[in-house]
């Protein structure tokens, strides 16, 4: 039996009064959506916090309107909505390979976005850590992954829903001390798998916000995963265009699972726009792609593998939202 | 560390159960209202050998925490079965064999009576995405599908002919071994 730590728990019923508590609490806590990450994080001893604020008992954050999704929706909430998914149609098949139809039921939005950064030196149990030695991102002075490195962690970003929200252009929303803000989901990330993105500590998560004309991209993610019923990603590539023909009008690229936030390709996909969506154009992209990243050995499979494979996953959306037939 | 009363609604019982802020579901289901039924297995959120449903969602019971579960409708393993005869899903899971070991089983069913509740008539692919968060270590998980196919043709059969078998007896406390979390079952009176 995996037994949870000793922490207080705070059920906040507001925005305000959650932001009010994290401040109380003095960066000396976490958040907590489903649970179905930090709990892990903590049976597993990992930078455990004595104070955990629940967000769950939080209506505003459980609001879906017309392209704006709620920190709090769960996973199979926005499963569920048939609206949402005729909008932006990738959804249905990130959500329905995104974890397990059990963790989908309290995992939330918020919680997917900023789930924590995996490694197979870290998520492990303490009594396997201690043994091992411990790592820069708890309790060790260096990274064990990246030798030698004191100052960055390489942990794996592994969340599924982020890169595809960024491909159809969402903004995010967060509630802290200072009040609201708005950013592009795109410039949220920070490169290191120890602080991973902008957020302050004591932020909320409000909701995702996709824009109008998201609705009119045509959008692929494909994950490569080792195991086919649940599984964290090994690498995966989101991608949106909008077409004239077979004319690219927009582009944009997301390499995921393969650096400790997901890459947002903004450069790369900028160099294709004017160009015709033919095999030519897409092999080019996809060898761009695979060149672009650098993965290290955080996860199960070699990263010289993983690298090769963004190119046939990138290829692989590519063709999808070309309407190839084949695409998987 | 402190403890808390947490009031818990199960298989239309209602317990009063101690639990610390950082014990589960699972936990306070186990040790405090000695309901067995549902296993801990990972503990880790891979394996569903603790689901149990909340507010009829089958859900993880070892990643959620009990004081979360407060004022929610529970529904473990031991609230399906009728006082003489067992739930169509466990009569069929115990028939085509889906059960050997059975430690997972009870998750297996717990899962597969949410399904059956949403979808009476699910294809073989539909009960696969199902059960998809549901491990079994020894079926090889064809015969759990073939359960899961006869549970549901006896359920429509049942709903068109007989009274259909519901849930909803409240199991009895068991005997309460003591772990650290202690509860007791209120009065009738109190049960809602
Ligand atoms: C077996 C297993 C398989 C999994 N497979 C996948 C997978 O394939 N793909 C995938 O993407 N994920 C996967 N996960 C990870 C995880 O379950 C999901 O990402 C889930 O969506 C996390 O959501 P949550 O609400 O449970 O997060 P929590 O555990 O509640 O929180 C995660 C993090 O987000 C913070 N947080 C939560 N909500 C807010 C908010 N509103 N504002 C600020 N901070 C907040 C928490 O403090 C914490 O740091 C898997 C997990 C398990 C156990
Ligand atoms: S990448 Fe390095 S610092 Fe980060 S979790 Fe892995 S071993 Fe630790
Ligand atoms: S014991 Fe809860 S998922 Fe395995
Ligand atoms: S019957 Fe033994 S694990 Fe499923």
């Amino acid at each position: 039996m995996m037994i949870l730590p000793e922490f207080e728990l705070l059920r906040p019923r507001s925005v305000p009064e959650a932001v009010a508590a994290a401040r109380a609490a003095r960066g000396r806590f976490d958040f907590l959506g489903g649970g179905t990450d930090l709990l892990c994080n903590y049976k597993w001893g990992i930078n455990v916090q004595p104070t955990v604020i629940s967000l769950r008992h939080i209506a505003e954050l459980r609001a879906r309107t017309n392209g704006s999704v709620g920190g709090g929706v769960t996973l199979a909430e926005l499963e569920g909505d048939e609206d949402f998914l005729q909008d932006f149609p990738a959804f249905r098949r990130t959500l329905a390979r995104l974890a397990s139809p059990l963790i989908r039921q309290t995992g939330t939005l918020a919680g997917n976005v900023l789930v924590d950064t995996r490694c197979i030196w870290l998520n492990q149990t303490q009594f396997a850590r201690a043994a091992l030695g411990h790592c820069l991102k708890a309790d060790g002075p260096e990274c064990r992954v990246v030798k030698g490195s004191t100052d960055r962690c390489y942990a794996n970003y592994s969340g599924d829903l982020a890169p595809v929200f960024m491909v159809y252009g969402a903004t995010v929303r967060l509630a802290g001390p200072q009040g609201e803000r708005v950013l592009p989901l795109s410039a949220f990330f920070a490169l290191d798998g120890i602080r991973r993105n902008v957020k302050a500590k004591d932020e909320i998560l409000v909701s995702l916000d996709l824009p109008a004309d998201a609705r009119t991209l045509r959008a692929s993610y494909q994950k490569f995963r080792v195991r086919e019923a649940w599984d964290f990603p090994e690498l995966a590539v989101a991608a949106a265009a909008r077409l004239d023909g077979d004319r690219i009008e927009e582009l944009h690229l997301v390499a995921n699972a393969v650096a400790s936030i997901p890459l947002w390709m903004e450069d790369l996909a900028r160099g294709y726009v004017g160009r015709t969506l033919d095999d030519a154009t897409i092999d080019a992209i996809a060898n761009d792609m695979t060149r672009a990243v650098s993965p290290v050995r955080a996860t199960l499979l070699p990263p010289s593998y993983r690298k090769q494979m963004v190119g046939v996953m990138t290829a692989r959306a590519l063709r999808e939202i070309r309407g190839d037939a084949t695409a998987a | 560390m402190k403890r808390t009363l947490v009031t818990l609604h199960v298989n239309g019982a209602t317990w009063e159960v101690a639990v610390r802020p950082h014990d589960t579901l699972a936990l306070a289901l186990r040790d405090g209202c000695g309901l067995t039924g549902t296993k801990i297995g990972c503990d880790m959120g891979t394996c569903g050998c603790c689901t149990v449903l909340v507010d009829g969602r089958p859900v993880l019971s070892c990643l959620t925490l009990a004081l979360e579960a407060e004022g929610a409708r529970i529904e473990t393993i031991e609230g399906l079965a009728g006082a003489e005869r067992l739930h169509p899903v466990q009569r069929a899971f115990a028939e085509c064999g889906g059960s050997q070991c059975g430690y997972c089983t009870p998750g297996f069913v717990m899962t597969s009576v949410a399904l059956l509740r949403d979808n009476a008539a699910p294809s073989r692919e539909e009960i696969k995405a199902a059960i998809a968060g549901n491990l079994c270590r020894c079926t090889g998980y064809a015969k759990i599908v073939d359960a899961v196919e006869h549970a549901a043709a006896d359920l429509r059969a049942a709903s068109t002919g007989a009274t259909p078998p519901t849930g909803g007896r409240g199991d009895s406390g068991g005997d309460q071994d003591d772990a650290g979390i202690h509860g007791r079952r209120q009065p009738a009176a109190a049960r809602r």
